[in-house]
């Protein structure tokens, strides 16, 4: 056999969720019905249980509003981590559409505290983290600087479990700075699975729509981003030119 | 019909398990052994072939991810009839065009380099995959998996043709970094 024609049949063997996750690229924005709220929903990493596992005993369970029904939620000390699998949905968006899709907010402020959420529909669990961020620059949005708000992020944090497209806000830590665009959960914003209907502004007021493309981190290391996602930053190494970015970004539009 | 229901009816030896493939998937197949073979009709017996490799397939295999299951036996097959046929005789489509860059891959003198003969390279490939954003992988795969035109890819990414050449022109070069790097060119 010919040596290209030995590397295409090679190609042809490679892993079946690189091959499904190509085959409609346009269609990855369906969410399966999971995730509903007023403008069009951009897609996020589902962090999918597999398993019964059980409800963390003793553990503060989060009031919730008439809204939500058949659902429970609880902070976690542990995430099982045999009891998680993944799929990732995310939808191919250009640098523009990353900030406008949907109208987001976006923030500049301190990561203050993160919890990981145990959510239980019915006999289904599944594990969220929730991130309390000090606002110190609102560049869009209805929020008040100096506020705290909560974000909720699309997998668990810290728990050593990889989650594909996450490898951003998975460096998440208490005391991080960071430029965050986010979605703002209003009333129609419902996570549904299982027969329960979760209302996520009962647990948070925004949310991060992916763990990858949406939040630009300061850590030890220097600026994390997904930088191929934004070909304008190509060169940044600090939150300020991020800052600048959005800031002209948000006056072209 | 979600895919348990399908796969069910293969282990019933249901004769509409095919029917029912083939209109959730005759599409996706068809298009595959499209892009691969141009002839409709070598295109159509191709489809028709995987309906028959999955009949005698499931079970005792029960794929996890149908669409890819089937993808791949139509893949396979297309490039089979492909190989089997000369290019000045059918016309082949996109296949020429991703041969010759594949062969940027390889080191000067492609088809004389030294691959080893039946050399799985699926595991790297994988491993360069997941180490690809994920447009540049779905670009790449839709170039040299699913056998898209570059204006294809440019309209379904919305983006230029000059860019999804760029995008394919570093993966490659990338590509050929890691094949050299594990010594296997």
């Amino acid at each position: 056999m010919k040596k290209p024609m030995q590397l295409l049949r090679s190609l042809g063997q490679v892993d079946d969720t690189y091959i499904t996750e190509a085959a409609a690229p346009g269609a990855q924005s369906l969410c399966r019905g999971w995730l509903r709220w007023g403008v069009p929903a951009a897609c996020l990493v589902l962090v999918v249980a597999v398993g019964i596992p059980l409800l963390s005993a003793g553990a503060k369970r989060l009031p919730l509003s008439d809204g939500s029904r058949n659902v429970q939620v609880r902070y976690a000390d542990q995430v099982p981590a045999g009891s998680v699998s993944v799929e990732s949905l995310l939808e191919w968006l250009s640098e523009d559409e990353l900030l406008t899709r949907w109208n987001p907010a976006m923030v500049r402020g301190t990561v203050r505290r993160i919890r990981n959420l145990e959510i239980r529909f019915g006999t289904t669990t599944t594990h969220r983290a929730l991130a309390e961020i000090a606002v110190e620059t609102v560049y869009r949005g209805e929020i008040q600087p100096d506020t705290v708000i909560r974000v909720l992020l699309p997998c668990p944090i810290g728990t050593g479990i990889w989650v594909e497209d996450t490898e951003i806000v998975t460096q998440m830590q208490a005391g991080m700075a960071g430029i965050f665009i986010l979605i703002d959960y209003d009333e129609q914003a419902i996570w549904q699975q299982n027969n329960g209907t979760l209302k996520l502004s009962d647990i948070a007021g925004f949310g991060l729509a992916d763990g990858r493309r949406f939040a630009f981190l300061e850590t030890t290391d220097g600026l994390v981003f997904a930088r191929h996602d934004y070909p304008s930053l190509a060169g940044a190494t600090d939150l300020d030119a991020v800052e600048q970015f959005l800031l002209e970004s948000i006056g072209n539009n | 019909m979600d895919d348990r229901q399908i796969i069910e009816l293969y282990e019933q030896r249901s004769e509409t398990a095919i029917a029912e493939t083939a209109r959730k998937y005759g599409r996706l197949c068809r298009s595959i052994a499209s892009r691969i073979l141009r002839h409709r009709g070598d295109a159509e017996a191709c489809v028709n072939d995987t309906w028959l490799r999955a009949w005698n397939a499931i079970p005792p295999q029960r794929p996890v991810n149908l669409a890819a299951f089937l993808s791949k036996i139509t893949r396979n097959l297309a490039l089979n009839m492909l190989e089997r046929e000369t290019a000045e005789k059918r016309g082949s489509g996109q296949v020429p065009l991703l041969l010759d860059e594949l062969a940027a891959c390889l080191p000067a003198g492609g088809d004389a380099a030294q691959l080893e003969e039946n050399l799985d390279l699926t595991d790297l490939l994988n491993r360069f995959l997941g180490a690809q954003p994920l447009r540049t992988r779905q670009v790449f795969l839709r170039r040299y998996w699913y056998c898209d035109s570059i204006r294809e890819i440019a309209q379904m990414f919305r983006m230029g043709e000059s860019q999804v050449k760029m995008i394919l022109l570093r993966a490659r070069g990338e590509l050929r970094q890691l094949m050299q790097k594990e010594e296997i060119i």
